[in-house]
C-alpha cells in the first residue's frame, strides 16, 4: 500500500474513533472540534466494501468540502491532547464499569465501521501514490460522454456538465434573456457593459447565429486584450511602484502594453509564455520579446538605506519560483522553501534547484524607443550639433569694442511699470510690479556704425538689479530695430549666467526662457553683450529702438540698466581673423599649462579584479573595468596587476562614463545621487608591501569630498564627483616613496556609502614621471599632450578638449547643456537579462529557507516528481519551454481552470492556485482534462478557448434559481445555472464609466491618477502626492490607474483588487459596507451618475419614461419590469420637486457647469445614483 | 433569511451586527436569529481582552535612553565595543567597531514595583505600577519596512494578514456601525505602508480602516457635495426596494448581505460624525490626554482610540512615527516623548477609570531597538545617534491578562543581547492572540495550499506576562 495511503488511513482511523466513541469517552469540546469536518457516522455505515469513487460522490454529494484543516494539526491533536483526555475518559469508564455503574461498550460494531469509514476515506481523498494524484499525470483525453437531454448541448463542454447534472437529478436553467446574456459577454470578454446603441443593435439582429456573431466581434475588440490583461496582471503581481518602504514609482507599463498587445494578437499561450519567462534568451530577441521578461521584473525592490541589497534580489528569486510555480503548475511550491513539502512530492532541493534556474539573471532597466518621442527629438539634436559645431564661432574677441551709452528718447513699459530716464542711458523702473513687463526703448546715438549692443544690469544699496526682493531678473528677449527694421542679434555673451538661463537664452526667440544672474553673489552689476549679424549705420538722430522682454513672470522685471551700443574696432572678414587668433592664442596657452601638469601613464590590463559583493567586472578592450550585474549597496573592488616598470610613483584612477550606468556614470548610483560613487578607501600593495599614498589630486570633486580623503583611514570620507557626472573624472595617488618594479601589485577600493554609491567602470594607470597629479583632461588628452609630433586628428581632439573647457565658451556651452536637458526621454522598462556563462551564480540549498544558511550547492532542475528536461543547456528559456510542453501535465489544466474560474466565479478545481493533494480534487475531472487537451489542440489560443466556453448552453443558463437549488449548490459547483457574483474592482469602475458615457476608451499607455478622496497617499512613507489627471485621463479604464503597493487606489483595494505585493490568482470577493460607502460617495462614481443623468437628459428625449428607461439600461441592460419603473418615476418626480422647491441645492448637485438645466439634471442624478448602486449594476449576471 | 444567507452575512459584512434592527431590512427575516450569529469563529478560551489598542511608535525607539538603563555604558563610554560582543551582525549604517554611547538620561526607579524608566518619560513613570515591561524583545529585521511588516504581520515581506485582521477575522465586530479593526496614525506615513494594516490574502473586510484626520474620518463616510441626509436615506431605500424585488425573482443570497451592508453603511454615516465630535469629552479628560481637540495629534488619537473602543472596535492600530534616531538620540527622543508620553500614560489611566482597562489590552512598542553604539557619520551629517538594532528592545503593555507592575526580561551589560526571557516578535503576537481567546497555532486560514497564521511557524505565548 503506498505510503499517502497509509497515512491517510492511520489518520483515518483517528479521527474515527473519535467519531465513534461520542459523549461517553471524549469531552464535549472534542465534539465540537470535529463536527461537520468528517462524515457523520450514518453516513460511513451506507458504504459498503468495493464501492467505486463515483458511488462514494453520489452518496456524500460535495466531496471537496470534507476537509477543512490541515491534517497534521488535527494529527497532533489527536494523538497528544485528545488521547490524553481520551485515556482520562476510557480510565474513568474503566472505573464505572468495574464498580458496576456502567455496562462494557460492544466495540464489534465500531470496527467493522472503522473499516468502511477508511475504504471511504480513502476513495473520497482520491489519493493514491504521490506520482499517481491526479493532476501529476498527464491529462487523457476523454469521450464525450451521451446525455439524455440531447438537445440542450451546444457543444462537448454541455454534455459533460450535463451528464453530472443529469446524475444529480439537477435540470439546467434555461437560457438567460439575450439582454442578460448580452451584458454577461461584454462583461466576460470586454470588461465592460453594452451601451444601449450596442444592445439595440444586438437585439434587432434576428439572424440564427447572431450571439456568436456578438462573440466574435467581441473578441475582435481591442478592449478584449484590457479585460484578459488585467487578469493576467493578477498573476504578473503588476504594480508602479517598487514596494517596501521608499515605494518609489517605476515604469513597467511597456509590460503592461505588452500584456495587452499580446492578448488582442491572441498570441499563442506557449508564445506568450516562453517570451515572459525567458524572451531575453532567445535568438535575437526583438525588443518586444525582452520588454516580456517585465513578467519577473515586478517583483519588488527594497531601497531602504542600510539594506543588504543581494538578501532582497534573493528575495525576488524566491517570488519568481512561487510565482512560476502558481502560474503555470498549480502547485504550492513556496511551501518547499524551508522544509520537504509535507503533501505534495515536492522536496526542498526541487525547491532551489528551481532557484537556480531564475539565478542567473541580471535586472535592468531599459529604454523603449518610441518613433513619436525620435521625431520630438530630431530637431533638438540638430541644434544641439549645430551649436558644437559652431562653438569655435563664438569665441570672443577681446577688448575689440568701443561702447558708448545711447542717448534716452523715451522709455516706456506696457503692463503698467514706470521707467524714468537717469542719464548715461541709464534707465530706472519704479511704480506698479506687474508679474510680466516688456520695455520698450526709444535712443539716438552718435555711433555711426553700430557692430554690438550691451545691456547692463546695475545694482544699488543691496538692492537690484532685478525688481525682484533677491535682486533677480530674468531677460526673456533682448530685441533691436532701426526704425521698423529688426536687427538680428548673436553671439550673446555675459559676465555671469545663472545655471538653467545662460544669456543665449535672451536671443533665441522662445519667450519660456531666458537671462538671469541668481548665484553665490546676490545684488551685484552684471552685463551681456550681443553682437549685431550685420553692422548697422546710424545716422544722426536716427532711432535705435531696444525692446526688453520679461514673459517669464513673478515679477522678475529689471530694475535698473544703462543701454550702450559699439562699434568693432575691426569688421566682418578682419574680425573674424581675429577671433581665430584669439583662439588659437588661447588655444597655445592652454596646452603649454596643461602639458606641464600631464605625467606618462601606462594603463594596467589587471590579472583578476573582482567585487566582493558580486558584482559582474568586464575588462574591456582599453583596460577599463565595466561593472554590471548585481547592485549591492556597498562593494569592494579588489584589482590585481603586475607591472615590468622599474619605478612606479603613483597611481591613476579614472572614473569613467558609460551609456549603460544610471545618468551615463560613472558611478553605479541608481537613485538620489544617479551616476555618483563614493570611494571609501583604496589600499595599494606592492608585493606583499603597504605602498603610502601621500597625496591625492583629482579633476573634479564634489565640494568637501576630495580624493585626499580616499586615503584617510576613514571608511566613510572619500572622493565623489557628485554634480557632474556623465564626464570622465580622475583622481592621482603620488606615492611617498617610489615602487620599484617589476612588482605585483594589489589595489583595494572600499566603497561604503549607502545606495549603492559604487564605481561603475573605471581604469587604474601607473606613472614613473615625477610629482604625479591629476592633469584635469582626459587620458587620450593628456597623452597627445606629451607627444610633440601631433597629427591632425590629436591636433583636433586638442582644440575639441580646449572648446569643451575654455572659460570663454561658458555661456555657449550651457546653451547646448540646457538643450540636452530638454531632450525628452524614451520610456524606460524593467526586463531580465541572462548572465553570461562565465558569471553564473552558484545556487545553494537554504536551511530552514532562511537567506543567512546557506547550505550545499545545487544546480537547475525540475522538481523530480515532474521529470527531467531534455538534453541541452538547463537554464530558464529550458524551463519556459518545458513548461508549455506535452511533459508537463499541468499547464493545460491549470490553465484553462482559470479561465473557467474567471467566467464562472469558480474552477472546476476550485482552488485555482493548488493542484496538488491538498487541493480540491476537480468538480468534473473529464471536463477539465477535456478542456486542457482542446487547448493546445485549438494551437493554446485563448481566443478560441473562450469563445468555446461562452458559447456553451451552460454559459448561457440564467443564473436565476430555485431556493432549494441555491441551497443545494450554494457555489454553483454543478452549473445548473448561470454565473452569478460581483464584478472585480476594476470592471466596477469601467461598467459605471461606460454606462454613464465617460469613459475614455484609448488603449495603452502609462498609468493615469483619477480622482480618490484627498491623503490616501499621504499615509505611506514620503507621502507621495497623488497628482490627478485632468482631462480624458480622468475617465481611462481601472487597469490603468496607478498602482502603488503601500497604498493602493482607495475604491479599488475595498473591492479587494490585489495590491501587487503577491502572485494572486483568486481575488477574494467581499460584500462590505465600505463598498457601498465607496459607490454611494467617492468622487469617481458621484461623477459617473452626474454624467448618466446628463447622458440620459441628452439621448433620451423628453418624457420621463422614455429617460428611466434609457438609464436603466445603461446600468443593467435588460428592461425595467412595470414596478421598477414606477418606483423609479415617483423617486426622480419626487426629488425633482424638492430641488424645485430649493430645500436642495439643485447647482451643487448638478456641478457648475449645469446651464439653466440644474434641477433636471440633479434630479436624474439622483436617481442614477440609485441605479449605479443596484445589486444588479455591480453584479455579472 | 435562510441558513445560507445568514452565514455568508456573517463572513462578508466585515461588520457586527450589535444592535441593529434587520427584521426591517430583510422581509420575513428575523433578527433575533441574524443576531445569534454574531461571531465569526468561537475562540479556544475564555478571552481575557476584548478589544486591543496598539501604540506602534515607528522607527525604533532607543530602549537604552527609555526603558533599559545600563551604568556600565557610562563607565566604558568613547570606547569600541567588543568584538566578542558584536560578533558578524550586519548593521545598516555603522561599523560593527563603533563606539558606546552612554545612556543620554538619567534613570529612576517608580511606584510599587520599582519599575526603572527615564527621566523623560515622567508621565508613564507615574503609572509604572500599572504595566508590564518586556526588555528582552528581539527581532530577526534590522531594516525598518521589514522590520514593521514582520511585527503587525508575523512575516518579514509585505502581503500577509495584519494582527487586526486576525483579530478581526477571529472575533468579527462587536459594533454595528464601525469597522472591527481601526488604525490612527501621525508623524507622517510609517515605512511598512499600509502593509501593516493589511488584510493580506484575507477577505477583504478584514482590512485595517484608516480614521483620517483630514476630509472625512472614513473614506467616502460623508454624502457627495449637495446630497442631504433626506436624499441619502430615500435613495437607499429605493435601492433597498429595487434589490429586495431583484431577489424575489433571482433567488442569490448574496443580495440579501448587499442590502445589509448598504443599511450598515448608512449607519456608519450616521455614526461616524458623532465619533469624531470631542465636544462631549470633559476639560478633565482633555487636559488628561493633553489634548487640543481641534487639531490632529497623538494624543487626539489616543482619545479617539478610547472612544473607538468604548464604541465596540476590537483592534486599534496607532501609529506614531519619529522615533528612528540615527543623529542627536537625545533631543529626538525629548522631542518624541513630549508629543507622545502624556497621552500614551493618559490612555492607560482613562481606561481604567472607566472600568475598561479589564478587557482591553494595551501595547506600547517600535520594530526594533537601537544599538549601545553611537552613530557618528560625517557622509550623512550623522552625529550622536543611535543604529538600528534588532537584539534587543522594549516594549511595555497593559490592561486585559496582563500582569501589572512587572518587569521581565534582561539584556547583557552593554544592552546588546538579551540575557533572560528572550521575547521574539512572534512570542508577543502569540501572547496577543492568546489574551484576544485564541491558540495562536489554529488561527489559520487556507491560501494557496496552505494554512497561514500570524505566527508563521513559531511563536509560544510569554507565561510570565500573563495575570
Amino acid at each position: 500500500m503506498p505510503a499517502q495511503a497509509i497515512r491517510i488511513l492511520s489518520f483515518v482511523l483517528a479521527a474515527a474513533s473519535l467519531l465513534l466513541a461520542p459523549s461517553c469517552l471524549i469531552g464535549s469540546e472534542t465534539k465540537r472540534r470535529t463536527r461537520g469536518q468528517y462524515i457523520d457516522v450514518a453516513t460511513f455505515n451506507s458504504i459498503q466494501p468495493g464501492a467505486t469513487q463515483d458511488e462514494v460522490f453520489e452518496r456524500f454529494g460535495e466531496p471537496t468540502t470534507r476537509t477543512k484543516r490541515d491534517d497534521t494539526e488535527l494529527w497532533k491533536y489527536y494523538y497528544t491532547e485528545a488521547t490524553t483526555k481520551r485515556d482520562r475518559a476510557r480510565r474513568g469508564r474503566d472505573r464505572r464499569v468495574r464498580q458496576g455503574h456502567a455496562r462494557a461498550p460492544d466495540l464489534a460494531p465500531v470496527t467493522a465501521m472503522l473499516a468502511r469509514a477508511a475504504i471511504a476515506a480513502v476513495l473520497l481523498a482520491g489519493v493514491g501514490p504521490h506520482d499517481d494524484h491526479w493532476a501529476l499525470t498527464a491529462p487523457h483525453r476523454p469521450a464525450v460522454p451521451e446525455v439524455t437531454a440531447k438537445d440542450w448541448p451546444k457543444n462537448p463542454i454541455d454534455h459533460f456538465v450535463l451528464a453530472r447534472l443529469e446524475k444529480l437529478g439537477l435540470r439546467p436553467e434555461p437560457e438567460a434573456p439575450r439582454a442578460i446574456l448580452a451584458r454577461r459577454l461584454y462583461l466576460d470578454v470586454l470588461g465592460l457593459v453594452p451601451t444601449v446603441e450596442e444592445l439595440d443593435r444586438f437585439l434587432a439582429d434576428e439572424r440564427p447565429d447572431a450571439y456568436e456573431r456578438l462573440v466574435d466581434e467581441l473578441l475582435a475588440s481591442k478592449h478584449y486584450g484590457e479585460r484578459q490583461a488585467r487578469l493576467w496582471l493578477d498573476l504578473a503581481r503588476y504594480a508602479d511602484t517598487n514596494g517596501f518602504e521608499k515605494d518609489r514609482p517605476r515604469s513597467m507599463w511597456p509590460y503592461r502594453d505588452w500584456v495587452i498587445n499580446a492578448f488582442n494578437a491572441d498570441m499563442p499561450f506557449d508564445e506568450f509564455t516562453i517570451k515572459q519567462i525567458a524572451g531575453d534568451m532567445l535568438e535575437s530577441p526583438t525588443l518586444d520579446d525582452r520588454i516580456a521578461t517585465g513578467f519577473h521584473r515586478n517583483t519588488m525592490i527594497n531601497e531602504e538605506g542600510g539594506i543588504d541589497v543581494e538578501e532582497y534580489r534573493w528575495h525576488a528569486v524566491v517570488d519568481r519560483v512561487n510565482t512560476t510555480s502558481t502560474v503555470w503548475l498549480g502547485l504550492t511550491m513556496a511551501c518547499a522553501q524551508c522544509h520537504d513539502h509535507k503533501y505534495d512530492p515536492l522536496t526542498q532541493a526541487d525547491y532551489w534547484r528551481m532557484f537556480a534556474f531564475f539565478n542567473n539573471a541580471d535586472e535592468p532597466e531599459i529604454p523603449v524607443p518610441d518613433p513619436k518621442i525620435t521625431a520630438r527629438r530630431k530637431p533638438l539634436l540638430a541644434e544641439i550639433a549645430r551649436r558644437e559645431a559652431r562653438l569655435a564661432d563664438e569665441f570672443p574677441v577681446p577688448d575689440n569694442i568701443e561702447w558708448r551709452p545711447v542717448s534716452i528718447v523715451g522709455a516706456q513699459a506696457h503692463n503698467g511699470t514706470t521707467l524714468q530716464e537717469r542719464g548715461d542711458g541709464v534707465v530706472e523702473a519704479s511704480g506698479e510690479l506687474p508679474a510680466r513687463d516688456v520695455y520698450t526703448i526709444r535712443a539716438t546715438t552718435d555711433v555711426e556704425r553700430v557692430t554690438a549692443i550691451r545691456l547692463e544690469a546695475l545694482a544699488a544699496g543691496g538692492r537690484g538689479p532685478g525688481r525682484t526682493p533677491h535682486g533677480n531678473f530674468v531677460v526673456t528677449e533682448i530685441g533691436l530695430s532701426k526704425g521698423t527694421t529688426k536687427l538680428a542679434l548673436r553671439h550673446a555673451r555675459a559676465d555671469f549666467s545663472q545655471t538653467g538661463f545662460p544669456v543665449a537664452n535672451a536671443i533665441d526667440g522662445r519667450p519660456g526662457t531666458g537671462w538671469a544672474i541668481d548665484g553665490a553673489v546676490r545684488h551685484h552689476d552684471r552685463r551681456a553683450v550681443f553682437e549685431l549679424a550685420e553692422p548697422v549705420a546710424v545716422r544722426a538722430g536716427e532711432q535705435l529702438v531696444f525692446s526688453i522682454a520679461q514673459t517669464y513672470g513673478g515679477q522678475h522685471t529689471l530694475g535698473r540698466f544703462r543701454l550702450s551700443v559699439g562699434t568693432a574696432r575691426q569688421s566682418g572678414a578682419k574680425l573674424e581673423d581675429a577671433r581665430r587668433a584669439h583662439l588659437e592664442a588661447k588655444l597655445e596657452a592652454w596646452i603649454a599649462n596643461t602639458r606641464a601638469k600631464a605625467r606618462h601613464w601606462t594603463a594596467l590590463a589587471p590579472t583578476r579584479v573582482v567585487s566582493e559583493n558580486g558584482a559582474t567586472m568586464t575588462v574591456q578592450g582599453d583596460r577599463s573595468v565595466l561593472v554590471s550585474g548585481d547592485w549591492p549597496q556597498t562593494d569592494t573592488y579588489v584589482f590585481e596587476a603586475a607591472t615590468d616598470m622599474p619605478k612606479v610613483t603613483g597611481l591613476r584612477l579614472e572614473a569613467l562614463p558609460d551609456a549603460s550606468l544610471p545618468e551615463g556614470g560613472p558611478g553605479r548610483a541608481p537613485l538620489f545621487k544617479p551616476g555618483d560613487f563614493l570611494l571609501g578607501e583604496i589600499e595599494i600593495e606592492a608585493g606583499a608591501t603597504r605602498v603610502e599614498i601621500g597625496k591625492g589630486t583629482q579633476d573634479y570633486a564634489h565640494s568637501g569630498r576630495p580624493a585626499s580623503l580616499a586615503f584617510d583611514g576613514v571608511l566613510e570620507t572619500g572622493w565623489s564627483i557628485e554634480g557632474r557626472t556623465g564626464e570622465p573624472h580622475q583622481a592621482v595617488f603620488a606615492f611617498t616613496r617610489p615602487v620599484v618594479g617589476p612588482t605585483k601589485l594589489r589595489i583595494v577600493m572600499r566603497q561604503h556609502g549607502i545606495h549603492q554609491m559604487t564605481l561603475g567602470r573605471f581604469r587604474i594607470s601607473l606613472t614613473g614621471d615625477a610629482d604625479p597629479i591629476a592633469c584635469g583632461v582626459p587620458a587620450d588628452v593628456e597623452a597627445i599632450l606629451l607627444d610633440d609630433h601631433r597629427s591632425d586628428a590629436e591636433r583636433a581632439r586638442l582644440r575639441e578638449q580646449f572648446l569643451a573647457v575654455a572659460p570663454e565658451l561658458a555661456d555657449a556651452r550651457r546653451a547646448i547643456v540646457e538643450l540636452r536637458k530638454r531632450l525628452p526621454k524614451y520610456p524606460t522598462t524593467l526586463v531580465m537579462k541572462e548572465r553570461k556563462p562565465e558569471h553564473d551564480r552558484t545556487t545553494h540549498l537554504y536551511k530552514r529557507g532562511e537567506y543567512t544558511r546557506p547550505a550545499q550547492a545545487v544546480s537547475a532542475a525540475l522538481p523530480g516528481v515532474l521529470g527531467t528536461l531534455p538534453s541541452g543547456p538547463r537554464n530558464r528559456l529550458a524551463l519556459s519551454r518545458w513548461l508549455v510542453s506535452d511533459d508537463n501535465p499541468l499547464v493545460g489544466r491549470v490553465v484553462v481552470n482559470r479561465m473557467w474560474h474567471s467566467v464562472f466565479g469558480r474552477g472546476l478545481v476550485k482552488t485555482v492556485a493548488d493542484f496538488g493533494t491538498r487541493g480540491s480534487p476537480p468538480s468534473h475531472p473529464e471536463l477539465l482534462d477535456w478542456l486542457a487537451t482542446e487547448f493546445p489542440r485549438e494551437g493554446w489560443s485563448f481566443k478560441r478557448m473562450l469563445r468555446l466556453i461562452v458559447t456553451s448552453a451552460t454559459y448561457r443558463q440564467a443564473s436565476s434559481a430555485s431556493p432549494d437549488k441555491w441551497r443545494r449548490d450554494p457555489d454553483n459547483e454543478w452549473l445548473a445555472r448561470g454565473p452569478r457574483f460581483r464584478v472585480d474592482a476594476e470592471v466596477l469602475r469601467d461598467l459605471c464609466l461606460t454606462a454613464s458615457g465617460l469613459l475614455n476608451r484609448k488603449v495603452g499607455g502609462p498609468s493615469v491618477f483619477p480622482p480618490q478622496p484627498d491623503g490616501v497617499t499621504s499615509l505611506s512613507y514620503g507621502a507621495m502626492k497623488w497628482r490627478t489627471s485632468t482631462g480624458p485621463d480622468r475617465y481611462r479604464r481601472g487597469l490603468y490607474t496607478f498602482q502603488k503597493r503601500t497604498s493602493p487606489y482607495a475604491a479599488f483595494a475595498t473591492f479587494d483588487a490585489p495590491s501587487g505585493e503577491n502572485c494572486v490568482a483568486r481575488r477574494a470577493r467581499s460584500n462590505s459596507p465600505l463598498q457601498a460607502l465607496t459607490m454611494l460617495n467617492d468622487t469617481v462614481f458621484t461623477e459617473a451618475a452626474r454624467a448618466l443623468a446628463r447622458w440620459t437628459l441628452a439621448r433620451a428625449g423628453t418624457r420621463d419614461a422614455d429617460r428611466v428607461r434609457f438609464a436603466f439600461r445603461s446600468c443593467i441592460s435588460r428592461e425595467p419590469t412595470a414596478d421598477e419603473s414606477s418606483a423609479l418615476l415617483a423617486f426622480v418626480r419626487r426629488q425633482r420637486e424638492r430641488f424645485e422647491r430649493g430645500e436642495l441645492d439643485a447647482k451643487r448637485l448638478a456641478g457648475a457647469t449645469s446651464d439653466g438645466n440644474a434641477v433636471e439634471i440633479a434630479a436624474w442624478m439622483a436617481l442614477s445614483r440609485v441605479l449605479l448602486n443596484l445589486d444588479e449594476t455591480v453584479t455579472k449576471g | 433569511m435562510n441558513g445560507i444567507t445568514r452565514r455568508r452575512f456573517f463572513e462578508n459584512c466585515g461588520i457586527g451586527l450589535g444592535r441593529i434592527a434587520l427584521g426591517s431590512l430583510v422581509a420575513g427575516g428575523s433578527a433575533r436569529s441574524l443576531l445569534a450569529g454574531g461571531r465569526t469563529r468561537p475562540p479556544h478560551f475564555r478571552p481575557k481582552a476584548k478589544r486591543v489598542v496598539y501604540l506602534f511608535m515607528a522607527g525604533g525607539p532607543s530602549q537604552l535612553d527609555l526603558f533599559d538603563n545600563k551604568p556600565e555604558l557610562i563607565e566604558r563610554d568613547g570606547q569600541a565595543i567588543p568584538k566578542s560582543v558584536v560578533g558578524d551582525q550586519r548593521y545598516a549604517f555603522i561599523n560593527p567597531t563603533s563606539k558606546m554611547l552612554a545612556p543620554q538620561y538619567r534613570f529612576r526607579r517608580h511606584g510599587e514595583s520599582g519599575a526603572e524608566i527615564s527621566e523623560v518619560l515622567p508621565h508613564l513613570a507615574g503609572i509604572a505600577d500599572r504595566i508590564a515591561i518586556v526588555k528582552s524583545m528581539t527581532t530577526d529585521q534590522f531594516n525598518h519596512a521589514p522590520a514593521q511588516i514582520l511585527m503587525n504581520t508575523g512575516f518579514p515581506q509585505p502581503g500577509r494578514p495584519s494582527m487586526g485582521s486576525w483579530a478581526s477575522y477571529g472575533l468579527g465586530c462587536e459594533a454595528d456601525d464601525l469597522p472591527a479593526f481601526v488604525v490612527l496614525s501621525t508623524g507622517g506615513g510609517p515605512s511598512g505602508g499600509t502593509a501593516l494594516w493589511h488584510h493580506g490574502f484575507l477577505p477583504g473586510r478584514h482590512q485595517g480602516v484608516v480614521l483620517r484626520s483630514r476630509g472625512d474620518a472614513i473614506l467616502d463616510l460623508g454624502n457627495p457635495p449637495g446630497v442631504d441626509d433626506r436624499l441619502q436615506r430615500d435613495s437607499l431605500d429605493l435601492v433597498s426596494e429595487l434589490n429586495t424585488g431583484h431577489f424575489a425573482r433571482v433567488g442569490d443570497p448574496e443580495i440579501q448581505t448587499r442590502i445589509a451592508a448598504y443599511e450598515m453603511a448608512y449607519r456608519m454615516q450616521e455614526r461616524g460624525p458623532e465619533l469624531m465630535d470631542l465636544s462631549g469629552e470633559s476639560p478633565a479628560t482633555l487636559q488628561l490626554y493633553g489634548v487640543d481637540p481641534d487639531k490632529p495629534s497623538f494624543a487626539r488619537n489616543c482619545l479617539l482610540a478610547r472612544r473607538l473602543l468604548e464604541r465596540g472596535v476590537r483592534f486599534v492600530q496607532l501609529y506614531h512615527k519619529g522615533w528612528d534616531h540615527h543623529s542627536a538620540v537625545k533631543q529626538g527622543l525629548k522631542t518624541q516623548c513630549g508629543i507622545t508620553d502624556r497621552a500614551a500614560a493618559a490612555l492607560v489611566t482613562d481606561l481604567q477609570d472607566r472600568g475598561l482597562l479589564d478587557d482591553t489590552l494595551v501595547i506600547w512598542g517600535g520594530e526594533f531597538g537601537r544599538t549601545p553604539m553611537v552613530e557618528n557619520s560625517p557622509t550623512l551629517g550623522r552625529k550622536l545617534g543611535r543604529d538600528h538594532h534588532p537584539q534587543a528592545f522594549t516594549v511595555w503593555l497593559a490592561g486585559a491578562g496582563i500582569k501589572p507592575g512587572i518587569t521581565i526580561g534582561a539584556t547583557d551589560e552593554l544592552g546588546f543581547h538579551v540575557v533572560e526571557d528572550p521575547v521574539h516578535v512572534h512570542d508577543l503576537q502569540a501572547t496577543i492572540l492568546y489574551l484576544l481567546g485564541f491558540d495562536h497555532e489554529r488561527l489559520t486560514f487556507r491560501f494557496q495550499g496552505r494554512d497561514f497564521r500570524l505566527t508563521d511557524v513559531h511563536g509560544k505565548v510569554v507565561r510570565k506576562l500573563l495575570a
